[in-house]
């Protein structure tokens, strides 16, 4: 009997704590639902954005998203909310934070980044689900191509130009044979964006190095064990692992006496000498015309995927003084020099 | 309501984790770092298989051999080389870490158009009950569809703990669970007790792995960082269960991993429903786990306050 006691006492905690979920789940109760919807005449959208990894590309993406939703005349709280989670890289958490998200209604649920998209696809919602910072969405699983897609998603695909990129090394650095890079095997995009640099390269005759990490306290020997291999120039690709820690990177690079090319942005603050960068901050800003769409009325299955609409090509003058390199003749014309 | 379910789906399903972690670290005493790894062997073995058009269920079925194998050379590693066992867990799961890369050939493989379990799951739940039908459920509205996914998934775990309860009553059982609890004695009566450290371990992995493959099934993707963490929830819900339940008689000690592993979810789900800092998850879990370690002991000490005031 003892037994039955001591199984009692584990069910009895059990329903206390589903109790306590289903308490602060009350919101969602059918009979309380109708109430909240027709109070108000002006409707202010439910909206919440969710991380995977805290990087400056998702926070390009958010900030690019709140930017367009300013410039269109919405303030926060008053016509909408973003509530933003973030899983900090942990892919349990990101399935909690999913279930948690999905089993609420929203009138917008963001997803910044191929994880969280996953995760979000797979769990049944009816709340309309816009995604950015998504290398490919065609490899997540989320269609077969950018027009035939999953219904109730949509989004906006950050897939970087490797052939501008490729382009601009060859014109400032002709005599560069080998470019390095370092990549995340564990990131299906980090893994598809080294293949497409790798094939850029070589049609142009350069050879790409690189060097696998899988945690960051590995990226500085990944970037040292590349400096070592004789490059010309780092052209370090942009995902979620190198993304948070890329100043490691540039510091070998440094060391190595080798120029950083980079994907992102934010780089050219952080000592690159060039950057080829679909602009985040845009990827979010276009992420926010897709959503003005859908809570217009639009369903997300017809609006097709698009890629950034923007490429910030820059090259910082004082770095190239530093490494020696030469601009040649008119490249200012098409990108923009900066000190 | 739907987040309780979910809750509870996911907390039955890493049940088998809980178990597969109860067999190393409680029957055995056996700190096995493998889990890390073959949670994700388990998870891939099952995607590459499903992607192939392999039959879900012996997909499930081989991830079970190949955690088990992984779990054989931890085993083997620490009996017959004598490497410590926390060192050869650490062998073997990081090794792990390119195998899987290896066995998915990429880092990430999505399932969300393959046919898998959980899709005969759903598929059942709509001859049971009807196409999209909802079920009201203290006045919250459900899909039924996740009302039947709970119920097999429930029916899945208790068949699996009455099969883990019945081995460890036979013979050889009864001969692993000796090797855990008194090595010496277990070998005077003519036990190889290497031999049953090998299995155990092999036996554990292979739950640990059946638990991968079925999380990748219902999230609908294998990822190869899917692993990070998991010894540690595995455990908690583990520890959890025993602090609530029992730590003496096997079959409470099974119910209580059981249930651990499901509160263990709620805990995690009620934090963030509250709209707890993300960023303090991690903390909070760490909390939970303290909690469940020093309760029982206060509890058992407030009992012994009372009954000698008596």
């Amino acid at each position: 009997m003892k037994s039955f006691s001591n199984i009692a006492k584990g069910m009895v905690a059990l329903i206390f704590v589903a109790a306590i979920l289903l308490l602060s789940d009350i919101d969602n109760r059918t009979g309380n639902k109708n109430g909240n919807h027709k109070s108000s005449s002006h409707k202010i959208f439910k909206m919440c954005i969710i991380h995977f990894v805290d990087s400056p590309n998702s926070e390009d993406c958010e900030q690019g998203v709140r930017d367009y939703l300013k410039d269109i005349g919405w303030l926060e709280s008053k016509d909408f909310t973003l509530n933003v989670f973030k899983a900090q890289g942990d892919i349990s958490a990101l399935n909690s934070i999913a279930g948690t998200v999905t089993s609420q209604s929203w009138d917008m649920i963001i997803g910044c980044s191929t994880p969280t998209i996953q995760a979000l696809a797979k769990k049944k919602t009816s709340s309309p689900i816009v995604f950015t910072n998504v290398g490919d969405p065609l490899i997540a699983g989320m269609g077969k191509s950018f027009s035939d897609h999953v219904a109730g998603i949509t989004g906006i695909s950050t897939m970087s130009d490797f052939e501008g990129m490729i382009d601009l090394v060859s014109r400032l650095q002709p005599e560069v044979k080998r470019i390095g890079t370092v990549y995340a095997p564990a990131e299906i995009n980090s893994v598809a964006y080294k293949e497409a640099l790798e094939k850029a390269a070589r049609k142009k005759g350069i050879e790409l190095v690189c060097a696998p990490a899988s945690t960051t306290s590995e990226i500085n020997d990944a970037a040292m064990s590349i400096t070592a291999r004789g490059v010309g120039a780092f052209c370090q690709i942009s995902d979620n692992l190198t993304g948070s820690c890329v100043t490691s990177i540039i510091k070998a690079a440094e060391k190595g006496g080798i120029p950083l090319y980079g994907f992102v942005t934010k780089l050219k603050d952080q000592g690159a000498m060039a950057i080829v960068a679909r602009d985040y901050h845009q990827a979010g800003y276009d992420a926010g015309s897709m959503i003005k769409m859908v809570l217009d009325g639009k369903s997300p299955g017809e609006i097709p995927f698009r890629l950034v609409s923007k490429t910030i090509y820059q090259v910082n003058t004082t770095i190239t003084d530093k490494y020696k390199v030469r601009i040649p003749n008119g490249l200012s014309e098409n990108i923009k020099l900066t000190k | 309501m739907t987040l309780l379910l979910g809750s509870i789906t996911i907390g039955l399903i890493l049940a088998m984790l809980a178990l597969g972690i109860f067999i190393s670290f409680r029957i055995f005493d056996f700190p096995d770092i493998t889990a890390e790894g073959s949670f994700t062997f388990g998870a891939a073995i099952s995607a590459a298989l499903i992607i192939a058009g392999v039959n879900p269920l012996l997909a499930t079925l081989t991830s079970f051999i190949g955690g088990a194998m992984a779990g054989t050379v931890t085993g083997i590693l620490h009996t017959r080389f004598k490497i410590n066992s926390l060192l050869s867990g650490i062998l073997v799961m990081t090794a792990l870490y390119s195998v899987n890369l290896h066995t998915m050939g990429r880092s990430n493989l999505p399932l969300l158009s393959e046919t898998t379990i959980f899709t005969w799951f759903d598929k059942l739940a709509v001859k049971l009950s009807g196409e999209g039908k909802l079920t009201m459920v203290l006045g919250w509205e459900v899909p039924a569809k996740d009302l039947w996914t709970l119920f097999f998934c429930l029916i899945l775990i208790v068949l699996v703990s009455l099969l883990l309860w019945w081995f460890f009553r036979t013979r050889l059982g009864t001969a692993m669970r000796a090797t855990g609890d008194n090595a010496q004695m277990i070998r005077a009566l003519g036990v190889n007790t290497k031999m049953m450290i090998i299995a155990g371990v092999a036996l554990s992995n292979g739950f640990i792995a059946v638990a991968g493959s079925l999380l990748a099934q219902y999230q609908g993707f294998a990822d190869v960082q899917m692993g990070i963490g998991m010894l540690v929830w595995g455990l908690a819900s583990v520890i959890i269960g025993e602090a609530l339940i029992s730590e003496n008689s096997l079959g409470l000690v099974i119910t209580g991993a059981v249930i651990g592993s499901v509160l263990f979810r709620l805990l995690v789900a009620i934090a963030l429903r509250w709209g707890m800092n993300p960023i303090d998850l991690k903390l909070i879990t760490a909390l939970f786990v303290l909690l469940a370690l020093i309760l029982p002991g206060f509890m058992k000490n407030t009992k012994k306050i009372r009954l000698t005031s008596k």
